[in-house]
């Protein structure tokens, strides 16, 4: 209940976008980030942007929010940006200092990529929060379906994936409960260096191994309980169903990708 | 009047504040905690026990107002260092405590306290020595493995670790949670000599019986206020103030309560079986007398 708002959890305002049919929700994050790749222009990144921009006001989630979510990935988009910024070379030179410089066609595309990373973090947001994590397993059995010919266990590995993404929050309050109950024995996590810190990561990570294998076991035995068995066909209680308002997303998408294309050559 | 060992002064802590997911757990609590006395919190789940007692070890900071814990006072905005000299004075007991525990040996679990107080590794062994003791450890378990004990042996090393740091407050969450009944009654005889021995005691419990027969103070918490600060026995006199907070009283009062409705009477309300069978057995007697 009270733990921490993180990257990708699940919003419940029940907007459009939360009602469409999940497969389509992952095609459409999937594909976005496809042509993230084919933007070259500021033209296509603002079309991009203007895009993104729209889906998350349809879903009716706080800017405020996403902004949380992004805000811890933040770090890793910027040391990125400017590893590019300087070790890329061409266009004029503006400064120079032995190996590194920073050259005019590299601020572009370090801003560019700024950018991509940004899209790419932020679309897959869209999708987790206006996605139950029940409702993305499905989407993506029902999608890999087709590999269950070759014999690839399609339905054990949803199964799995739900069970991963139902016992992230979980274990993040253990986490908490955890690191509370040994700062409480006086420890510091925020003292001394790297090597010390990590050190310190021990007392953590020991209990919650610990108590995620004991719950993993009792887990299964739950299963085993109510009758679970891998490989059996099961039917589903909810079961997808594509509305029309699926074709009207497909279209849009259709739309975007060929208005990006026409950009991408002027 | 008693010396208070914490103060808190219209502290308010809510999770996730400024997010949609923002959740008020302490609506402005006032309330003190007398040095040397077996205090319980009770209150319905997600009444806010947890939070309170977390903002008294420090782990959590108050959103307004103040928390005095013995020299300290904790506010939004106290520093680093500050929390982490509290640690040396409050000791949290949490709930499933066996949940902390990491070392190779039980010695070594029950030293980890001390040492992260700056204590020498001699020092250290001898309070975690005689923290085991006080928890009735066997000796012949110090250098057994902490996964090899049994689950009511593990909560003891791990009350025992909380211990060897020698709080002046000692914070337990539902401590008797999940144990068989001997095994709860050994940890509350433990948490009440340790009372005895000047320790205030925070009790953090669901069962009204533990809260009769030890407390000595309780505060309420409903839905993050204050309903009650007072003795356990005019709280368990006001059945409609529990009403309210979804609480039952103990067995022996409801039972007491019954009666006093088919015209016995009590002097004094009963709260333990014990008081309530001597006071039965007082008014049968009286009643031949009579006859």
């Amino acid at each position: 209940m009270n733990s921490k708002v993180f990257f990708g959890l699940y919003v419940p305002t029940n907007s459009i976008l939360h009602r469409l049919d999940p497969r389509m929700k992952i095609i459409g994050c999937f594909w976005y980030v496809v042509i993230v790749f084919f933007a070259n222009n500021l033209l296509t990144n603002v079309l991009l942007a203007l895009f993104l921009l729209f889906l998350m006001a349809m879903s009716r989630v706080s800017f405020k929010m996403y902004w949380q979510g992004i805000r811890t990935l933040m770090w890793i988009i910027l040391i990125t940006a400017a590893v590019q910024l300087l070790f890329s070379t061409g266009g004029y030179t503006l400064w120079q200092w032995h190996f590194l410089t920073i050259t005019s066609l590299g601020i572009i595309q370090s801003i560019y990529l700024i950018f991509r990373f940004a899209f790419i973090i932020t679309i897959s947001t869209v999708l987790t929060v206006t996605t139950t994590t029940l409702q993305l397993a499905a989407g993506i059995e029902s999608l890999l379906k087709p590999l269950s010919y070759l014999k690839v266990p399609v339905s054990q590995l949803a199964m799995m994936l739900s069970i991963a993404l139902r016992f992230i929050p979980t274990i993040m309050d253990e986490i908490q409960t955890i690191m509370d109950a040994q700062r409480a024995r006086g420890m510091d996590f925020s003292a001394g260096n790297l090597f010390q810190r990590a050190k310190r990561l021990v007392p953590v990570m020991i209990p919650l191994f610990v108590s995620s294998f004991k719950r993993a076991d009792d887990l299964a035995l739950a299963m085993e309980a109510r009758g679970y068995e891998p490989g059996a066909k099961r039917t589903a209680y909810r079961r997808l169903k594509w509305e029309k308002a699926n074709n009207w997303a497909l279209l849009v998408y259709i739309l975007l990708t060929v208005v990006l294309i026409v950009l991408r050559h002027l | 009047m008693a010396q208070p060992a914490v103060v808190f002064q219209q502290v308010a802590y809510t999770y996730n504040a400024q997010t949609d997911f923002s959740n008020p757990a302490l609506k402005g609590i006032t309330a003190s905690i007398d040095k040397g006395s077996l205090t319980a919190i009770i209150g319905h789940t997600g009444s806010g026990k947890s939070t309170l007692t977390k903002l008294v070890d420090g782990l959590l900071l108050p959103e307004k107002g103040t928390i005095q814990v013995g020299n300290f006072t904790l506010t939004h905005d106290s520093s680093h260092e500050e929390l982490q000299k509290l640690h040396q004075q409050v000791g949290y007991v949490f709930q499933f405590p066996e949940k902390q525990l990491f070392s190779d040996t039980v010695l070594q679990d029950v030293e980890f306290g001390p040492l992260n107080l700056g204590k020498s590794a001699q020092e250290a062994q001898k309070l975690a020595l005689a923290a085991l003791e006080t928890v009735h450890l066997p000796e012949k378990f110090n250098e057994h493995s902490p996964f090899e004990l049994s689950g009511g042996q593990m909560r003891r090393v791990a009350i025992a670790g909380v211990l060897a740091m020698q709080p002046q407050i000692l914070i337990m969450d539902e401590p008797t949670a999940g144990l068989d009944p001997q095994g709860q009654t050994e940890i509350l005889e433990l948490a009440y000599s340790l009372h005895e021995q000047g320790i205030t005691v925070i009790l953090v419990s669901h069962q009204m019986e533990q809260v009769a027969t030890y407390a000595d103070a309780v505060l309420v918490l409903n839905q993050g206020n204050l309903v009650f600060n007072g003795t356990p026995r005019s709280l368990f006199s006001q059945p409609e103030l529990l009403k309210e907070a979804e609480l039952e009283p103990p067995l022996a009062t409801a039972f007491a309560q019954k009666l006093q409705h088919n015209d016995w009477h009590f002097e004094q309300l009963p709260l333990t079986v014990t008081s309530l069978s001597q006071s039965l057995i007082k008014q049968l007697q009286e009643e031949e007398h009579h006859e």
